[in-house]
């Protein structure tokens, strides 16, 4: 598995190598960490840290890291990383890629019910969090997920095999129609999300 | 006009509505507190018998009105008055009294109705790690309710946990569809 370093520090990426070394009996498949980042790549670790942020390809499997990550969002972890911090992710990492999607998550016209959220939200990406609120007021297809969230179709099925395998996903057995999309005449997509950045600055929130 | 949005914190007494509002007010919060006579009193010394409320400046983008609700039946009345604009919930679980679980059932039963339209957030205040079997007893209660919500851990006190419980809060917004009537959304 090939795992890279956005804008890390030379010296942080030798101290994840040596990590890795430490770790390689406990960790479900070999991470090399690499320089380059393409598509190809299996996850990304991202310093958020970094005073110039660098946009990534869109649709990589990644990780934002910052050393205060409580103050960024649920599924940061620290930075300088940790060892506990790392086998997980990096475990997760596998048991999610590698698992292999079944027909009914994978199958574009099932509809997916949340039966509930993940009991820590530790490891889940911001991805992941807006498949969990689509699905948290409506039952909804793969591509009305990926139509409401913009998160690459494989991606979703990710994410929806990884829910389905904790036992919180449910494929709604009965036709369920799909919830209408709510329009209010004022509301402007997206709005929400900006009410939060302030209240977030408000409250000593990095941007 | 700025727009007002209504953020409203429910919960078992003792489970840290007045210290939500607290944290984030810009005005010295309103509360209706009163001494404890009955067995809540070897818990605290007052709780809140009808609302608590604070305000939050948005500069440009309004004003945020915080109501802190209790969660027992008796006082089920209250949320009729905040209800119009109310853009989500925050429920409050006490999560290091033995008697959190049995709170959040009676604020669950009392509010059951109101938390299936709108989007909420459940929030375990006062231990800084719940042991996994009290996470997943509140979540076995919630789909016991058939209701749906993420589950944060939170300090109170704390202004930034308070801020990822309203950017989780204004996620659920940006994405889910809930049955709010036309106009209650950043309304009045």
């Amino acid at each position: 598995m090939r795992l890279a370093c956005h804008q890390f520090l030379a010296t942080d990426v030798e101290a994840l190598r040596s990590l890795l070394r430490l770790l390689e009996s406990y960790l479900r498949n070999r991470w090399e960490v690499v320089e380059r980042i393409d598509r190809d790549i299996d996850l990304v670790l991202v310093n958020l840290d970094h005073p110039a942020p660098a946009p990534l390809p869109d649709g990589l499997n990644r990780i934002d890291c910052a050393a205060r990550p409580r103050l960024r969002h649920r599924a940061c972890i620290h930075r300088p990383l940790r060892a506990s911090e790392i086998l997980t992710v990096l475990n997760d990492a596998v048991s999610a890629e590698a698992r292999p999607v079944c027909a009914a998550v994978s199958a574009p016209t099932g509809r997916h019910r949340l039966a509930a959220w993940p009991l820590q939200l530790d490891g889940w990406h911001d991805d992941a969090l807006r498949i969990l609120a689509t699905l948290t007021s409506r039952a909804a297809t793969q591509a009305e997920i990926v139509a409401a969230t913009g998160v690459a179709p494989a991606r979703v099925d990710v994410v929806l095999s990884r829910l389905r395998d904790q036992g919180l996903l449910e494929l709604a057995t009965q036709r369920v129609p799909p919830a209408p999309r709510i329009v209010h005449g004022n509301v402007v997509p997206g709005r929400w999300r900006a009410l939060a950045t302030r209240v977030g600055r408000l409250l000593g929130l990095p941007a | 006009m700025n727009a007002c949005h209504k953020l409203v914190f429910i919960g078992e007494p003792g489970a840290g509505k007045t210290t939500c509002i607290a944290a984030l007010s810009d005005i010295a919060p309103v509360t209706t507190d009163v001494g404890c006579t009955d067995d809540l009193a070897r818990r605290k010394a007052s709780t809140t018998v009808a609302l608590d409320y604070g305000e939050m400046d948005l500069g440009e983008q309004g004003m945020l009105r915080l109501y802190g609700l209790p969660g027992q039946e008796r006082f089920r009345f209250m949320f009729d008055v905040v209800r119009d604009g109310a853009m989500g919930l925050v429920v409050l679980v006490d999560a290091a009294s033995a008697q959190g679980l049995d709170g959040l059932a009676g604020t669950l039963a009392t509010y059951a109705d109101e938390l299936r339209q709108r989007p909420f957030v459940l929030c375990l205040n006062k231990h800084p790690d719940p042991p996994m079997a009290f996470r997943e007893r509140c979540m076995a209660m919630l789909r016991d309710q058939g209701l749906v919500a993420p589950l944060l851990v939170i300090d109170a006190r704390s202004r930034s946990d308070l801020a990822q419980v309203f950017r989780m809060l204004c996620l659920l917004l940006d994405h889910g569809d809930y049955p709010v009537l036309d106009g209650e959304r950043g309304g009045a």
